[in-house]
């Protein structure tokens, strides 16, 4: 996997840093090692310049992520309407704190400023899907119908 | 996400005449009687839009109404609260709006429309006359706007080209490209007393001017799309419901400027927006409406999106320009200002979304159009999002000079619950509006005098359950969290502030006058826009709430009852003895007593969650 999504970054018209990281996050979930390796010979900057700009951003991790990403929207409208507590409510439950991983690797619990969804607010994403007016307990269930569905998945294979 | 996308090819329009033609003949063809639109904005679908949409569809094939029937997505209508909604026009009753839309009240809309009927229980309740509402037009949240920006919003397919220009869009275009000269554009947009979006309100014909006289054959524009205020989502909903008017504003834009290239700086976290945005590029090409010899007038340009990756600071436009260069994205002083060495060393031109939405506006209407709307200082409208504590929440286009009452109580309908306690404006870079000045007229210098901004149009509404002291300190967090660190007085002085807040939350004492000269110093000696203008939620709570601050370190309290070193959950007399709080509480704190159940205090973490779950209100925060 990782060698075709190198071999697609070095064929690629694109020539600007910032597009590349974000092609290569969207297809590993993160940058390896390697694609800034890949990315900086590409556009023939130094790695230095590769990974300080990866590291100035949120968005970009740089070790794999779990499986669904959860992200607690933490932006203003959010934020009044209690979703602090939300975050710590999760956090607690799936035994993680901001940016980890569970050890099953099926999620990684961040939060966000802001996915734009103030008008529902207390908001989350995971993965692309939005769920507006969120309270701890409904987050709860919310990912555990995503742990059933996954556990059936792995009772099925 | 691909990296490169192609749409379909539609047959390329050369000359203006062929646009003329096309819009007359999509008019032509519009054969159905019917409409059903569903809103599709981020909002509306995580209500489950989606699925209300495709069963739509599928309704009316099966019943073989394809023909009668047109089935619509939209991006966002704007009344967030009521989603998911679907707007039904009927030959006699156009706008007919239905809100909390479930796949159960699809056959029967689908029927009612074959009727002509209209469903009463779908329709919007005002909750003050109970009246039930037919027209989305009639509802107060609406009534009470100026849409003009938001014109198509909720009427148009954001994913179809043709529906904007059916609708009148792309009109202003060829009439800047081949019948204005550069300077006659840039002159009626000064005219036009229209002013930057993004929050500062520097003038955008100046702006422009500055731009078209710099020296140099190459020259950029870009479109800030970064919404980095963590509470505003105008330029989402903007680009989600109607993309090409920005597009539109940013064709015009180039040519006035004498720009060959474009860029519309986006962020990650707004996946639905930036593919909207893609497409809608891509389907303007395939038009001949971007590229080379735009209608036939020897005016080549082109537009790029470019997707960040999560930095408030990004919305600064030299960090903007040094993310698309692949530098960090760190401000550099100015001067030199972008407007004569910007994007790669070349003169760049940079607006905010909502700037570049009201260009076509103002080229179709002319510019006293234009500026007979708003206040005399302010052209127009702005666009604002509402939400908070406030009963309505959504997308709000209001003429500057309407006050804060008139947008916070009648379009908003006031606070959920409680009493209304203050308003914020401007995000990290704003400030607190007290009550007191809520009949303030909206206008970039009435906000600024009142220690606050404009903004990017971030409006959130709180109540007396929001605690200014736990405000202050989000937004310093944020600012603390996104300072790049480049300049010290924005790296340690808001860390300073920052572990003071902190202090006051837990109930202890500090000198508030050391906060106060802190944030004004830090305000007055910090690089960028924002170290300038992070201290300003500290500056205006201090300023309208001191008695709060003087609360916490005092007394102990925290009114709000959201400081967590300074509040206990208790269970009062109305507790009916159901268990449900036991069951839900993590520490497993809570045990039944003779009449009602009863917290343990040691072991609560206060967490909220029995007083979330309690059927019976019997659960409050001292």
């Amino acid at each position: 996997m990782n060698e075709t999504i190198l071999t697609e970054i070095k064929n690629s018209d694109e020539q600007k840093l910032v597009p590349l990281l974000n092609y290569c996050q969207s297809k590993l979930g993160y940058i390896p090692k390697e694609a800034f390796e890949t990315i900086s010979e590409k556009i023939n900057i130094p790695l230095s310049q590769a990974y300080s700009v990866a590291t100035f951003f949120t968005d970009f991790f740089l070790k794999p992520i779990g499986k669904h990403k959860i992200e607690i929207c933490n932006g203003t409208s959010c934020y009044v309407r209690g979703s602090e507590k939300i975050f710590d409510h999760l956090s607690r439950k799936l035994n993680i704190a901001e940016d980890e991983t569970t050890e099953d690797r099926l999620f990684t619990l961040k939060k966000v400023r802001c996915i734009g969804c103030c008008s529902l607010s207390p908001a989350m994403r995971i993965d692309d899907e939005v769920y507006g007016r969120v309270s701890s307990e409904k987050a709860e269930k919310i990912i555990e119908k995503i742990r059933q569905k996954e556990e059936k998945k792995n009772t099925i294979q | 996400m691909e990296l490169k996308k192609r749409s379909e090819v539609i047959s390329r329009l050369t000359e203006p005449e062929e646009l003329i033609t096309l819009r007359n003949k999509l008019k032509e063809k519009e054969i159905y009687e019917n409409h059903i639109r569903v809103c599709c904005g981020t909002p509306c679908r995580s209500s489950g839009s989606l699925n209300l949409l495709n069963k739509f569809r599928e309704e009316i094939k099966q019943q073989g109404l394809n023909e009668k029937i047109e089935i619509k997505q939209t991006g966002c209508v704007g009344f967030c609260q009521g989603g998911p909604v679907v707007v039904v026009d009927l030959p006699e009753q156009k706008n007919i709006y239905y809100q909390h839309v479930s796949i159960e009240n699809v056959p029967t809309i689908i029927s009612s429309v074959r009727n002509k009927e209209i469903i009463d229980d779908l329709l919007y309740v005002d909750p003050e006359t109970q009246e039930r509402i037919v027209s989305l037009d009639d509802i107060p949240f609406f009534a009470k706007q100026k849409r003009i920006v938001l014109r198509f919003h909720g009427k148009i397919d954001p994913t179809d080209i043709t529906d904007y220009i059916k609708l009148g869009g792309y009109k202003a275009l060829p009439k800047a490209l081949l019948e204005m000269s550069p300077e006659e554009i840039i002159n009626e947009v000064k005219d036009s007393n229209l002013r930057g979006r993004g929050g500062a309100g520097f003038p955008t014909g100046i702006k422009w001017e500055f731009t078209r006289k710099a020296e140099g054959k190459k020259k950029y524009i870009i479109c800030n799309f970064d919404e980095g205020d963590p509470g505003a989502f105008m330029n989402r909903s903007e680009m989600e419901g109607n993309p090409h008017q920005p597009i539109e504003g940013m064709i015009i834009g180039a040519y006035a400027i004498g720009a060959s290239k474009g860029y519309i700086y986006t962020r990650s976290e707004y996946p639905l927006a930036y593919n909207t945005l893609q497409n809608a590029i891509d389907q303007a090409k395939s038009l001949g409406l971007l590229g080379k010899n735009i209608l036939g007038s020897n005016f080549n340009f082109n537009i790029e999106p470019f997707k960040s990756a999560g930095a408030f600071v990004c919305g600064e436009e030299t960090a903007l320009i040094q993310v698309i260069e692949g530098k960090p994205g760190e401000p550099r002083p100015r001067p030199p200002f972008p407007a004569n060495k910007g994007l790669w060393g070349k003169p760049t031109n940079i607006n905010n979304v909502g700037t570049w939405a009201n260009i076509p506006l103002i080229i179709q209407n002319g510019s006293s159009w234009f500026s007979n709307i708003g206040t005399n200082r302010s052209g127009g409208t702005k666009v604002f999002s509402l939400a908070g504590e406030t009963k309505n929440t959504g997308d709000v286009e209001v003429p500057f000079g309407t006050t804060l009452r008139e947008v916070i109580f009648d379009i908003g309908g006031g606070v959920v619950e409680g009493k209304f306690k203050a308003v914020q404006t401007g995000g990290p870079s704003g400030g607190v509006i007290p009550e007191q000045y809520i009949d303030t007229p909206i206008d970039y210098e009435s906000l600024e005098g009142l220690g606050s901004i404009m903004g990017s149009g971030g409006m959130i509404v709180m109540s007396d359950h929001t605690c200014m002291i736990d405000t202050a300190h989000y937004f310093l967090e944020f600012a603390h969290t996104e300072s790049c660190g480049k300049c010290v007085p924005c790296r340690e002085g808001i860390q300073e502030m920052l572990s003071i807040l902190d202090d006051i939350r837990k109930g202890k004492k500090r000198d508030l006058n050391l906060l106060n000269e802190l944030a004004e110093y830090v305000k007055e000696t910090s690089l960028c826009a924002l170290g300038q203008t992070a201290p300003n939620p500290v500056l205006t709570t201090l300023k309208y709430f001191k008695d709060e601050y003087i609360e916490h370190m005092e007394e102990k309290k925290c009114r709000a009852g959201i400081c967590k070193n300074l509040i206990s959950f208790h269970i009062t007399d109305a507790c009916e003895c159901c268990g449900q709080c036991a069951e839900v509480c993590p520490q497993e704190c809570i045990e039944e007593g003779e009449e009602k159940y009863n917290i343990n205090q040691e072991k609560c973490i206060k967490c909220g969650l029995c007083q979330e779950r309690c059927p019976y209100d019997a659960i409050e925060v001292i």
